[in-house]
């Protein structure tokens, strides 16, 4: 899928010091220049793709799950959708950016993370509350920003290069892939790329029914993906143009829970997206600007084939069409900055579906301001949001959306600045809402047009400490510890008013707080012997406050587990490098009530990786060896639908 | 799974069979159902869509003792997934599991399993003259032979999304509801099947108003049906409604109710609507005479003591005392809910703890 990167809008839209040097491979590498996340005055986790390859994962989702805050809603396998939710926020309050623009999906309000190859990234940053640079479309400043920068490096190369990869893995998984970069001109590159996945999915995994217990087989777990991209870069002398154009198709089929006794489950989906998106940066002295504009095009047709519906299959097609423009500019004299800038989205889909022809107009501007000098960053920000719904003639149109939402942040370096180690002491505070999805104001039975949007507070505190402890044998040393405070107001949910009928309410109140910790270290055992460790821990605690009288009041939120923990330990040498990683989650229940029986357990799954590369003249093989869960954990994120055992995944990866 | 279903079913023939073949043997050819004389057995839907099956209790009349979970403590499995109907027929409960899509055949003294008949998507479940009838909501209706406790080959074809059913004037009264086809105005549903219980084949089709589902017969050979209308989410609103079929197969609107339980001549019913386009809500309990719908009485329970969330109406055919189903509370879907017992005359007796969203309640 991705080829080349290119920079993002936020990757070149920030500060003038460091404008371009943040695309150059950062972590883990001390030197005077540290990675942004660590003097983010919002809490920032960053994973590039040296990183990927340390910490013994092989899926997107892998990588997320190793950072802290984050909740991954999974529902097992290559094909079951995964989402992320971030701090008990919920997975719409989560935005996805690709290469800086947003990727939208306006009928479900969350992105499916597993759409996003890992071998196809180049860089994971996951931010909570907001978005610590300054000029940024105002789409980015989400509660929760995943950000996906894709493969290569921003810079211009000489020349042709070919990429091609093969990757073979448990349940009948085969993935090949190329990439071709060409320099075309003193100042432009293009770049094409293509991949394709097929899986079976059809995993084994261990049914527990009273005091049976017997070993099963996901089926009708099938998938199928084709994607391409194909990429333009051309530098002008003060600004840098980028354009991108992708095609996307996944046929699958959904498994769907295990129910007892039976499996006859025959649903289908088919998914495929166009987009194309173009941004240009530019940077000259104190003045920076931006522009950039995306048409993503999306179609969904499911079916699920049953003769107890109408015809004999209840399809459901739907087509949604953004429209997406942004632009801005910043301008910075000594300590002071101000930017400014402003989103407007197009959104409609059409379906087969009662709620064919909605649509939904979006007007955004943020306007920040940023003081920094010395030790002190400063910002403060405001958004302002418009929402205008439509319908078709004669139906009830969403309500309306407007609404001010102001942050704050301020980060500190108690340290002093000639100082190696730097200790950074951060507050923020971040208001934000989301809109009610098209699904939830217009789903047939279900949607309600009266819905408002939900609204979330954040307050957050936290410290990073960056150290070098010995120059030679202890490099690096990140250590980081974050506090937070949050608060869902008018959540929207989904409440059956009988057997058949089910409707979405503001009914919710939630409030939450969590502690966050991670360490981050390498350390040099000899020459070309290596050491690299990370750990996170997150502790989150979140109660329902919505009705005194209800049984899920007071009480920790479904699938939200109190205890997660992430770790890598990696040992990189002339012979073959290992990592060991571990990826844990404490108990949670699967029902908001935590009726007994519903409680799923505590799980730890740990994978193994080998790996090393090779270089035959010009040509550098990558050679990997995963194995995924290798004890083989029988455990479940989303009841019912289990998630695979023991598993492998072979690489090879060529590069000319 | 299928080899995990092949395995419990060659399991539990194994283990049944010299057992219930001697028993078969002595039952008469046709069984009574449940007369309400020992007990209730209660069926627990659970919540498919949050993952918790389906349970079921047992209500001990002689000793008034509740037993939650009757299915797993008596075979150490689960019941499986959304519970719909049941009965009691000889010495056997009839278990239709529209999630896991079989027919549990169940000792009723102990709960164990006799057997597994798998049937697709099974609804509404009746028994006449030694057979067991299904409606399945793919559109057939399947008899299982009480003797060998297999189901027929060929399911009639009966029409979309059939559902409720019940037995009268030696045949078997099917509503077909087309209640998946909302977005046209269940237009294909509207009727009530009349199959004979001499041939397995249909008599009859009777016309009743909108998305019809419960159905019950009274003393005389009277079929009341339930049709729920659309919710006030179609073109225009059609409220529930009961229909009123005489024996000679003519039908006409009876009484509003969106739940009836007939006792000999008396037509208990549930009123519980909401116009989902408006939000206006009405509940009412009352009782009429299924002769001329004479109003019996304008509220059948006593008002202090209503059920929190009313989903199901039955009474008990021995003592006329009145069962409603109940959930804890208002959009919990998740907790373990109550039956509520009522004298015939509408006084709380007792509100039992049941199981998540207890749905029937099935006399022994």
């Amino acid at each position: 899928m991705a080829v080349v990167c290119f920079c993002s809008v936020s990757a070149l839209a920030q500060q003038p010091t460091d404008s371009l040097t943040r695309l150059l491979p950062e972590a883990h590498v001390a030197t005077s220049r540290r990675p942004t996340e660590v003097s983010s005055a919002i809490p920032a986790q960053r994973f590039d793709s040296t990183a990927f390859r340390r910490m013994a994962i092989t899926t997107t989702s892998d990588a997320l799950r190793r950072m802290n805050g984050v909740n991954l809603r999974d529902y097992g396998g290559a094909g079951g959708l995964k989402t992320v939710s971030v701090r008990g926020l919920g997975a719409a309050h989560t935005t996805v950016t690709y290469d800086g623009l947003a990727v939208s999906n306006a009928r479900q309000g969350q992105t499916d993370i597993g759409r996003f190859r890992l071998e196809n990234l180049a860089a994971i940053t996951l931010t909570a509350a907001g978005n610590d640079r300054l000029l940024t479309p105002v789409r980015n400043l989400a509660s929760a920003t995943v950000a996906l920068q894709s493969t290569a490096a921003g810079t211009l190369r000489k020349g042709t290069h070919l990429a091609a990869a093969l990757s073979q893995g448990s349940f009948g998984m085969i993935s090949p892939s190329f990439q071709i970069t060409q320099r075309a001109g003193s100042h432009t590159q293009v770049a094409l790329g293509g991949d394709f996945f097929h899986a079976r999915n059809d995993y084994p995994f261990t049914l527990k029914n009273g005091t049976q217990t017997t070993r099963e087989r996901r089926a009708n777990s099938r998938m199928q993906v084709w994607s391409t991209e194909a990429n333009l870069l051309h530098r002008f002398a003060h600004s840098q143009l980028t354009a991108k154009a992708s095609y996307y198709s996944n046929h699958r089929r959904l498994p769907g829970q295990v129910v007892l006794y039976t499996e006859n489950n025959n649903e289908h989906l088919e998914e495929e997206e166009a987009s194309a998106q173009s941004v240009w940066n530019y940077h000259r002295g104190a003045w920076q600007a931006f522009g950039a504009g995306k048409f993503h095009w999306q179609a969904s047709r499911y079916a699920d084939i049953d003769p107890q519906y109408p015809g004999g299959a209840s399809r459901q097609h739907y087509v949604q069409r953004e429209w997406y423009a942004t632009g801005g500019g910043a301008w910075s004299k000594g300590a002071w900055s101000a930017a400014y800038a402003t989103d407007y989205a197009y959104q409609n889909m059409s379906s087969n579906m009662p709620s064919s022809g909605v649509a939904r107009h979006s007007w955004l501007q943020a306007l920040s301001v940023r003081y920094e000098a010395g030790r002190l960053k400063a910002t403060a920000r405001l958004t302002g949001s418009l929402h205008f719904n439509h319908t078709p003639d004669g139906t009830k149109a969403a309500r309306n959306a407007h609404r001010f939402t102001p942050e704050a942040a301020v980060v500190w370096r108690a340290t002093r600045d000639e100082s190696s180690t730097a200790l950074y002491t951060r507050i923020y505070y971040k208001e934000n809402f989301r809109l009610p999805t098209f699904a939830e104001s217009y789903y047939y039975h279900l949607g309600s047009q009266d819905l408002r949007p939900e609204l979330t507070r954040q307050i957050g505190a936290g410290l990073t400490l960056a150290a070098t402890p010995a120059s030679t044998w202890w490099p690096s040393l990140r250590l980081t510890a974050d506090g937070y405070y949050n608060r869902i107001d008018d959540r929207i949910t989904s409440v059956p008013y009988n057997l058949y009928v089910w409707r979405t309410i503001n009914m919710g109140r939630v409030r939450g707080g969590g502690l966050e910790l991670s360490v981050n270290s390498r350390w040099n055992a000899a020459r070309r012997h290596h050491i690299f460790f990370t750990l996170a821990y997150t502790l989150q605690c979140a109660t329902d406050r919505t009705d005194p009288s209800a049984a899920s009041y007071g009480k920790q939120p479904a699938y939200m587990p109190r205890h997660t923990a992430g770790t890598t330990v990696a040992y990189e040498n002339p012979w073959v490098n290992l990592s060991i990683g571990c990826t844990a989650s404490g108990r949670r229940y699967s029902t908001h009530e935590h009726l007994p029986g519903t409680r799923l357990p505590a799980y730890a799954e740990l994978g193994f990786a080998l790996y090393r590369s090779f270089t035959l003249g010009k040509l550098r093989l990558d050679l990997r060896a995963d194995l995924i869960n290798a004890l083989d954990a029988q455990y479940e994120v989303v009841r019912r639908y289990p998630m695979p055992g023991r598993a492998y995944k072979l690489t090879l990866r060529a590069n000319l | 799974m299928k080899q995990f279903k092949l395995a419990v079913i060659a399991l539990l023939t194994a283990l049944t069979f010299n057992a219930c073949s001697d028993d078969e043997m002595h039952l008469p050819p046709t069984e009574p159902v449940g007369t309400g004389t020992a007990g209730a057995f209660v069926l627990n839907q659970g919540n498919i869509y949050d993952g918790i099956a389906g349970t079921l209790d047992f209500l001990n009349f002689s000793t008034d003792a509740y037993t939650s979970g009757l299915f797993m403590q008596a075979n150490g499995v689960q019941l499986g997934d959304t519970p719909q109907a049941g009965m009691v027929y000889g010495s056997r409960l009839y278990v239709a599991m529209y999630g896991s899509n079989l027919v549990w055949c169940l000792d009723a003294a102990t709960g164990s399993i006799v057997k597994q008949i798998a049937i697709t998507s099974p609804e509404g479940i009746c028994a006449a003259d030694g057979y067991v009838y299904v409606s399945c909501n793919d559109g057939y209706l399947a008899r299982i032979d009480t003797l060998t406790l297999e189901a027929d080959e060929e399911r009639l074809e009966v029409g979309p999304n059939p559902a409720g059913i019940c037995t009268a004037n030696g045949s078997v009264y099917v509503t077909i509801s087309d209640g998946y086809n909302y977005n046209n105005e269940y237009a294909n549903g509207f009727r009530v099947v009349r199959v004979s219980t001499s041939d397995f084949s249909k008599q009859a089709e009777i016309k009743v108003g909108m998305n019809p589902n419960i159905v019950q017969a009274d003393a005389d050979g009277n079929v009341f049906a339930v049709c729920q209308g659309n919710y006030g989410m179609g073109i225009s609103e059609v409220k529930p409604e009961v229909w009123k079929i005489l024996p000679d197969n003519s039908a006409s609107t009876f009484v509003p109710a969106t739940s009836i339980a007939i006792k000999d001549n008396t037509l208990y019913t549930i009123y519980n609507y909401t116009n989902y386009t408006t939000n206006e809500s009405t509940l009412k309990y009352k009782a009429y005479s299924t002769q001329d719908g004479t109003v019996l009485s304008e509220n059948m329970l006593s008002l202090t003591d209503l059920p929190a969330v009313p989903i199901s109406l039955s009474v008990c055919p021995a003592d006329g005392h009145i069962y409603i189903t109940s959930d804890r509370a208002q959009y919990d879907y998740n907790s373990p809910g109550y039956i509520y017992r009522y004298t015939p005359d509408g006084q709380l007796v007792k509100r039992y703890d049941a199981g998540v969203h207890p749905f029937a309640v099935v006399f022994k």
